[in-house]
């Protein structure tokens, strides 16, 4: 047996109809490679976009991001706690206690960045954060005018609220809360590096800030200690 | 540009048919190969038509390949059927060059498939492949000394 053995004695010559179905199936074959191209793209995407929000919410548990237009939900805080790991340029000279109420200036930060939209603080609403063009950061009420306001470069001040204290602080401040029967919560808020704590059963007028050695400041009620 | 592909459809078309043939001894699979390896070119011609011929054998002899490798599958499962000797002795011959080309090395294939299946004279082998005719004939001659290995003294070899 040989090769030519093989061979189609008479084999057919090709003409327009075969060319016609070489062309159609030419066809079919770019269509099916754009179904995958697009297939693998979208794939791609999707794989993308779920990896993307994966990190987003992974930041988001870690503190790091927080929902443009939603309030951060109030984390409730017992006795003691700290924010973050920055430590604040610690203020020299006088460390001793002072009143909360006037606690602005108290630890010399950068001005506190907020947005222009008001910033409610608590449960009920009825008082908010705003801050003006100057820098100022403010609180006020629903029945009255601004009330309290700290000067730019503030980090830290108190503001009564009605039956509980309102404490603005930089988020780079490092809170210590010495308060034995009072009931606090964090609340960070959005577009800021504003922390809000709100303790309720606490007077503005009997507690106390002080900046310890080591840049933490410690928030103390004079009638329970 | 595919200017050129419809110019050199009836050679090409001669090539694909031709190698597909070799192995599969039917005209209409022989066409179905060779229209579909064809088409496969269609789409890649800017890329590959420099070397269309060699590359439309390839693919038409794998194509090949395969349905003889899937008929032998389906022969496996259904109970044999008796046919006429001299016909049963010529598909099984097929079907041995078949597997036997499998194991050549690429160049080598298609040396063996466009020289004595597409029956291209050496000096066209060369042109199709981009290389000597000394080449090809090396080329020929490693690949026949591996098929002589594969299907034994059954075969009449002519590297002439």
């Amino acid at each position: 047996m040989t090769f030519d053995d093989l061979h189609d004695p008479d084999p057919p010559r090709p003409g327009m109809c075969e060319f016609a179905i070489v062309a159609e199936r030419a066809n079919a074959i770019r269509r099916r490679r754009a179904q995958i191209a697009v297939r693998s793209t979208c794939v791609v995407l999707a794989l993308g976009a779920a990896i993307t929000l994966a990190f987003t919410r992974f930041d988001r548990d870690d503190g790091g991001m927080v929902p443009a237009d939603t309030p951060s939900p109030t984390v409730p805080v017992t006795s003691l706690t700290q924010t973050t790991t920055t430590s604040p340029p610690a203020p020299t000279g006088d460390a001793a206690p002072i009143l909360l109420a006037d606690a602005s200036l108290l630890t010399g930060l950068p001005p506190i960045e907020m947005s222009a939209v008001p910033i409610p603080i608590g449960a009920t609403g009825r008082s908010e954060i705003v801050a003006l063009d100057d820098g100022q950061i403010c609180t006020r009420t629903d029945v009255g005018p601004v009330s309290e306001c700290a000067p730019a470069g503030v980090g830290l001040y108190a503001v009564d609220e009605n039956l509980s204290v309102t404490v603005v602080a930089d988020d780079e401040v490092r809170l210590n809360f010495l308060v034995v029967g009072a009931t606090c919560s964090r609340t960070p808020l959005s577009r800021t590096d504003v922390v809000v704590w709100t303790c309720n059963d606490l007077d503005v007028e009997q507690t106390t800030a002080e900046v310890r050695d080591d840049g933490i400041v410690v928030i103390a009620s004079e009638q329970e200690r | 540009m595919e200017d050129d592909f419809v110019d050199r459809f009836e050679e090409l078309y001669g090539v694909a048919y031709r190698a597909a043939y070799g192995v599969l001894g039917n005209r209409h699979e022989a066409e179905e190969c060779a229209q579909e390896s064809l088409a496969r070119l269609l789409t890649r011609w800017p890329r590959v038509n420099t070397y269309a011929a060699p590359w439309v054998a390839r693919v038409s002899i794998n194509l090949a390949i395969d349905r003889v490798r899937a008929d032998q599958r389906a022969a496996r499962l259904r109970p044999s059927e008796p046919a006429e000797r001299s016909e049963t002795d010529l598909s099984d011959r097929r079907r041995d060059l078949a597997a036997a080309l499998v194991a050549l090395p690429r160049r080598q294939r298609e040396a063996i498939v466009l020289r004595y299946l597409v029956d291209l004279s050496e000096r066209e082998t060369a042109g199709a492949m981009g290389c000597t005719v000394g080449t090809v004939k090396s080329t020929v001659s490693r690949g026949l000394d591996h098929l002589r290995t594969e299907l034994g003294g059954t075969w009449i070899w002519d590297e002439a």
